[in-house]
């Protein structure tokens, strides 16, 4: 069977991937989802440990309402979710760091231009473009 | 007291956004201060360089307490970046004091500079766990090495410097930037620190601040020993970065960092457009 990962996340490209494999499943498609939920952070290293740890149980409570939200509706169109994950950190970071753990044959992600954030770095896909080993399916919102 | 209060204002802001952005306090304090208020250049960089002291110190305990930096690791990095942060401090402070436009030339430079710390923001991508390579001489000498606790992925990390002789030479530069411009040098260590020497992302901002810390401590003496450190700067910036940056902290744990750096890099984009403009026409004699 197939094996995706599916990235989301609180912002819209997470929704736009959603949508997408979503749509492709009632259509047909069949396989086995890993569900990867990333919250963007970058803490400093003087917050305290305590706080930080605090910050993350809040965030994960949260996040596994969302994931489990999504894993429903996955099932109820004829996908398979195997695994879910919530990752603390950089977009691209924590997508590449699971693929070379999970090894998927396709990673689905989704690509929100926003002029501002365009203009000042690159956007994670342009990241996971260059350095994924994995066949991407970028979905434009 | 208005220029304390709009100072100490000022100073909470930046104190809030900076750790959100992650940009550096220090490299925003300087900049804009300079391209949105009348203060003299030579005042906002000894306000500058006491405001990226009182934060590293502030925040370098948590850091090394966590195991994210140590001494050693920072030892050979501060020997070469003491001394040309020493030097900067000096030859900044020589520009705007021998020369009649000494200080439109020290405006127009910040300004330039600001325009390249930009681009090496927007264009360098960081990486949150580097694989390091083998260790070189210096690095097994001093033993640049270190374990922490990474919360984010629940696990113990080992981290060691990588490539540190090219490193010794861009921290030579960069001490020498810093010193002379007054400007915390994150912008510039981080990326050395992560993409060089191969460090993970938050150690590689950990070291930063300490080696800012070190660095900070000599350049603040040239500019006090120079008199250019004043009480009505720094006293309510220090106040209002400290109060701020404690808040920044809090919030990072609860909003996304993108969007703020982007805005926080497009109010830069001003503030150095703004700081060439006035440079050019205060040498060009328009006021």
């Amino acid at each position: 069977m197939a094996k995706f990962l599916l990235v989301l996340d609180d912002t819209e490209r997470g929704k736009i991937a959603f949508q997408k494999i979503y749509e492709l499943a009632k259509q047909g498609l069949r396989g086995e989802v890993f569900l990867l939920y990333i919250r963007e952070m970058e803490i400093p290293p003087f917050v305290s440990e305590e706080k930080e740890m605090s910050a993350y149980h809040r965030l994960m409570t949260q996040s596994i309402e969302k994931l489990e939200k999504y894993k429903k509706e996955l099932e109820n169109v004829g996908l398979v979710v195997s695994d879910v994950k919530v990752a603390f950190g950089s977009y691209a970071d924590r997508i590449l760091m699971l693929e070379r753990e999970i090894k998927p044959d396709l990673i689905v992600v989704g690509l929100k231009k926003r002029v501002v954030s365009r203009l000042f770095g690159k956007d994670p896909c342009e990241i996971l473009l260059k350095k994924s080993r994995a066949n991407l399916l970028i979905c434009r919102g | 007291m208005e220029m304390e209060a709009f100072i100490f204002l000022f100073s909470l802001v930046i104190g809030i956004i900076a750790p959100l952005s992650g940009v550096g306090g220090g490299v925003m304090f300087v900049p804009l201060l300079t391209a949105f208020s009348g203060i003299n250049v030579d005042y906002i960089r000894g306000g500058g360089v006491m405001v990226a002291l009182a934060s590293s110190l502030t925040s370098s305990p948590t850091a090394i307490k966590r195991g994210f930096t140590n001494l050693r690791m920072v030892l050979p990095l501060i020997l070469i970046s003491n001394l040309t942060a020493f030097g900067g401090g000096y030859l900044g402070l020589y520009i705007s004091r021998e020369f009649p436009e000494g200080k439109h030339y020290i405006t127009l430079m910040l300004g330039l500079l600001l325009a390249f710390i930009l681009f090496i923001m927007s264009t360098t991508e960081r990486v949150e766990f580097p694989e390091p390579k083998g260790r070189d001489k210096i690095c097994s000498f001093f033993q640049m090495e270190g374990e922490c606790f990474e919360p984010s992925i629940g696990k113990d990390i080992r981290y060691s410097a990588s490539n540190t002789t090219i490193a010794l030479a861009m921290f030579a530069f960069v001490g020498l930037v810093a010193g002379m411009f007054g400007l915390g040098a994150g912008w510039a260590n981080v990326p050395v620190l992560n993409l060089v020497m191969l460090l993970p992302i938050r150690v590689a901002v950990a070291t930063s601040m300490l080696i800012i810390l070190l660095n900070t401590s000599i350049a603040a003496w040239v500019y006090m020993a120079k008199g250019a450190v004043l009480p009505e700067i720094t006293v309510p910036a220090i106040l209002g970065m400290t109060i701020g940056s404690k808040i920044g902290a809090e919030l990072t744990l609860r909003v996304s960092p993108r969007i703020i750096r982007s805005a926080v890099m497009f109010i830069l984009l001003i503030a150095a457009a703004t700081n060439i403009i006035k440079g050019v026409m205060g040498i060009a004699g328009i006021t």
